[in-house]
């Protein structure tokens, strides 16, 4: 792994909300390839942590070095750098006023100034990787939650990002859509996708994911393989966490 | 089908408003008890606001007796309180009043006077330039007889229409314009005749701005808003039957007197004429003179002024709602969203906090005293502004009822704050805001009405035209409402259309 190319450093992050400390000096490096699970118990600050990465939290403090450039740095255009990473939400957030097929369009064609026949093509692409091309014409408000979030996967990879922040995808789903969206996830994990992937879903960790990140009490408690990680927890609290998930 | 029913409402409409007036008919009209100026005391007296009759009615006011004033904006609303029986006596110049009582058998002049008083024109204490160029005109028009000549082609039933004032020929008209400010309400002094204000001060003003070499524009208004009008410049002169007071003389100049008039009462005698058939009543307003008229060119107006207003209010209603959110929204306020956000919140408070009425009369009178402008553009600046404060509302409510999700959504695409706006908020929030905007569309419709405080002709004035005309308040003021009524509904149509179109998204 230490050969790969570096994508995000980040280095003593902090975070707090008014004077409550959420996150405290957190660091660590996310190499390019990578697909990191983050797990931990509900309150420990995974959410704010993937979230500052593409500073919809914005922290007090520390570096976060994507591709070489801080984000926390005023001079960088921080809406340049967001189209390279790409984000998807435990809620979808798909716009319900656009088709799928427009929902895919609408940021290639006026972010990157992709022509719509072009926009177009690109979104019937992804739309049959996600398995939904029969769909591009619905309105989201007709579509299933796992059918939703699929498209918010696929509005996500037509920005072409270097790394994709997944917020708890498959936790606001019905139980029998969980797997289609974890199919389409390992999917990409498996064509080399650099993932972020804050979760519940230990399979997934498991099976999926090159490394898993356990934060508790403000900060990563625990960072190793699938294998390590799941057989031989050695922080306590990891100890007693996964305990109670298995 | 549903043009069926927006018609059915039309007729379920009309029967409804003849069912009231059909009731109104039935009381009887009690005979006045007034017979000289004596029997004042603990009357109901009607009076036109700020005329000489009702400064001197004024001074019964408060008496021990319970003298009652009621002011009236028009000397025909007052003498048609009178008729209905909603007062005892009018007091009133006395040439109006004969103008009243000839078109309206059941009304009287009591032959006992009430005062007698002059009539001048007024000037801007400021202009006394022109005022000492009228008096030399007046000086003129007495000596040579045409002042006389004028007035008696409007009073004396023998001269009545036979010596009309015209221009001399070959006049040079080189310098400017003459405004004069009237009420074209109070016959025979200024009137409607065929759509054109006429009547003693309209030809006297003719005369005098023809000795000027000036060329006349009437200006109608209402007679209280006539002093300010000068006073501000909106207009030259104020020539509207007006008599020298001493309160008046605090804020305006007068000329020499033109004309001397008595203050008259008019009572109802009880012998109400033979009540016109609703065909003849009918013919009397929309046919006879070519009143009908009045209705689409006030329409006209009523339209630009919400059209236009109504342009300005969304512009302005989505800028300050943007700041606001903006303001609400971000973690990190840069001081000039700070102070943009301070100027909008001050703006929505002062224009959501005061009547749209005196938000219009200041514009027009204060905000351009100085400067003269056409009142339909003030009016549609001042109903713009104030729209403007209620778009901004139902758009915040609009923006705010958008999850915060939809806005994380875009900016973790890459867009800016402004392109999140533009391409995924507003088109949402638009959405939820219509309803409530569509609501003020109509509201603005119907406000608008108000505009003949500044001498605008809108639908509603053109009504009042009307009904000084021919002294029958059903008719024009009916036919008024229902104009008002399908515009509403037509928009109210158009928005639920829209709503319909946009919801097919949305589910």
């Amino acid at each position: 792994m230490q050969d790969k190319e570096v994508l995000i450093e980040i280095k003593d992050l902090c975070k707090s909300y008014d004077d409550h400390l959420v996150l405290d000096h957190i660091n660590t490096t996310i190499h390019k390839g990578e697909v990191i699970a983050i797990v931990g118990p509900s309150g420990c600050g995974k959410s704010t942590f993937l979230r500052s990465m593409n500073l919809l939290e914005k922290p007090e403090s520390g570096a976060i070095i994507f591709e070489g450039t801080d984000l926390l740095d005023k001079k960088t255009n921080i809406n340049q750098v967001r189209q390279k990473i790409g984000m998807v939400f435990q809620q979808f957030n798909l716009f319900p006023n656009m088709t799928v097929r427009e929902n895919i369009m609408l940021a290639p064609m006026k972010l990157k100034g992709m022509g719509k026949a072009e926009a177009s093509k690109r979104a019937e692409e992804l739309l049959s990787r996600v398995g939904l091309l029969d769909k591009a014409e619905a309105y989201p408000g007709n579509l299933s939650g796992g059918q939703k979030q699929r498209i918010a996967i696929a509005r996500t990879m037509a920005m072409n990002p270097d790394v994709i922040l997944f917020d708890e995808p498959t936790s606001a789903l019905d139980p029998e859509m969980v797997g289609e969206v974890l199919e389409i996830m390992k999917e990409l994990a498996k064509e080399g996708m650099t993932m972020i992937v804050v979760t519940h879903e230990m399979g997934f960790a498991k099976d999926v994911a090159t490394r898993v990140l356990f934060i508790d009490e403000k900060n990563i408690k625990e960072d190793s393989e699938p294998k390590e990680f799941f057989e031989n927890p050695k922080n306590p609290r990891l100890q007693e966490f996964l305990s109670k998930v298995r | 089908m549903k043009k069926k029913r927006y018609l059915l409402c039309i007729a379920v409409m009309m029967l409804f408003i003849l069912g009231i007036t059909g009731c109104g008919k039935k009381d009887e009209v009690q005979v006045s008890e007034v017979t000289c100026v004596d029997d004042l005391e603990g009357k109901n007296i009607g009076v036109q606001i700020g005329t000489t009759g009702d400064i001197y009615a004024s001074d019964y006011e408060g008496d021990e007796a319970g003298t009652k004033i009621t002011r009236f904006n028009k000397g025909t609303d007052a003498v048609q309180a009178l008729k209905q029986g909603k007062v005892d006596c009018v007091i009133i110049d006395e040439q109006p009043a004969v103008a009243f009582t000839n078109k309206n058998s059941e009304l009287s002049i009591l032959e006992e006077e009430f005062a007698i008083e002059e009539y001048a024109i007024c000037v801007a204490k400021d202009n006394q330039e022109l005022t000492a160029n009228i008096n030399e005109a007046l000086a003129t028009l007495k000596e040579n007889g045409t002042l006389a000549s004028i007035i008696s082609n409007y009073i004396g039933d023998d001269t009545k229409g036979k010596s009309p004032y015209q221009s001399p020929e070959g006049i040079v008209r080189e310098n400017g314009t003459l405004t004069m400010a009237t009420n074209v309400a109070f016959p025979p002094y200024e009137y409607y005749e065929n759509g054109v204000a006429t009547g003693i001060d309209v030809d006297m003003a003719r005369a005098v701005a023809d000795q000027l070499g000036m060329e006349l524009v009437v200006s109608d208004m209402e007679f209280d808003s006539i002093i300010i009008a000068v006073q501000s410049g909106k207009a030259d002169v104020g020539v509207a039957g007006m008599t020298v007071t001493e309160d008046r003389l605090k804020n305006i100049d007068f000329t020499e007197s033109y004309t001397t008039a008595k203050q008259v009462i008019i009572v109802n005698n009880g012998n109400a004429s033979n009540e016109l058939s609703l065909k003849e009543k009918f013919h009397q307003t929309f046919i006879e003179q070519g009143r009908w008229k009045y209705i689409p060119q006030g329409l006209l107006n009523t339209l630009i002024i919400t059209i236009c207003a109504g342009m300005i209010g969304i512009i302005l209603g989505f800028i300050l709602a943007i700041i606001r959110v903006a303001h609400d929204r971000n973690e990190e306020k840069s001081t000039l969203l700070k102070v943009l956000n301070g100027i909008a919140k001050v703006y929505l408070t002062v224009f959501r906090g005061t009547p749209v009425m005196v938000q219009v009369l200041i514009m027009y009178y204060v905000v351009f005293a100085a400067v003269k402008v056409n009142p339909l553009f003030a009016a549609i600046l001042a109903f713009g502004l104030n729209s403007g404060a209620y778009v901004a509302e139902a758009v915040r409510a609009g923006i705010m009822s958008i999850e915060i999700g939809q806005f994380e959504a875009g900016r973790s695409l890459g867009f800016t704050y402004g392109q999140t706006m533009i391409y995924i908020i507003l088109p949402q929030a638009v959405k939820n805001a219509l309803p409530a905007m569509c609501n003020e569309f109509i509201a603005l419709l119907k406000e608008s009405s108000i505009v003949g405080y500044i001498g605008l002709m809108d639908l509603t004035k053109a009504g009042d035209i009307i009904r000084s005309n021919t002294y029958e308040a059903m008719i024009p003021l009916c036919s008024v409402a229902v104009v008002y009524l399908i515009i509403v509904m037509i928009l109210t149509a158009g928005v639920s259309r829209l709503e319909r179109r946009l919801k097919k998204d949305a589910r």
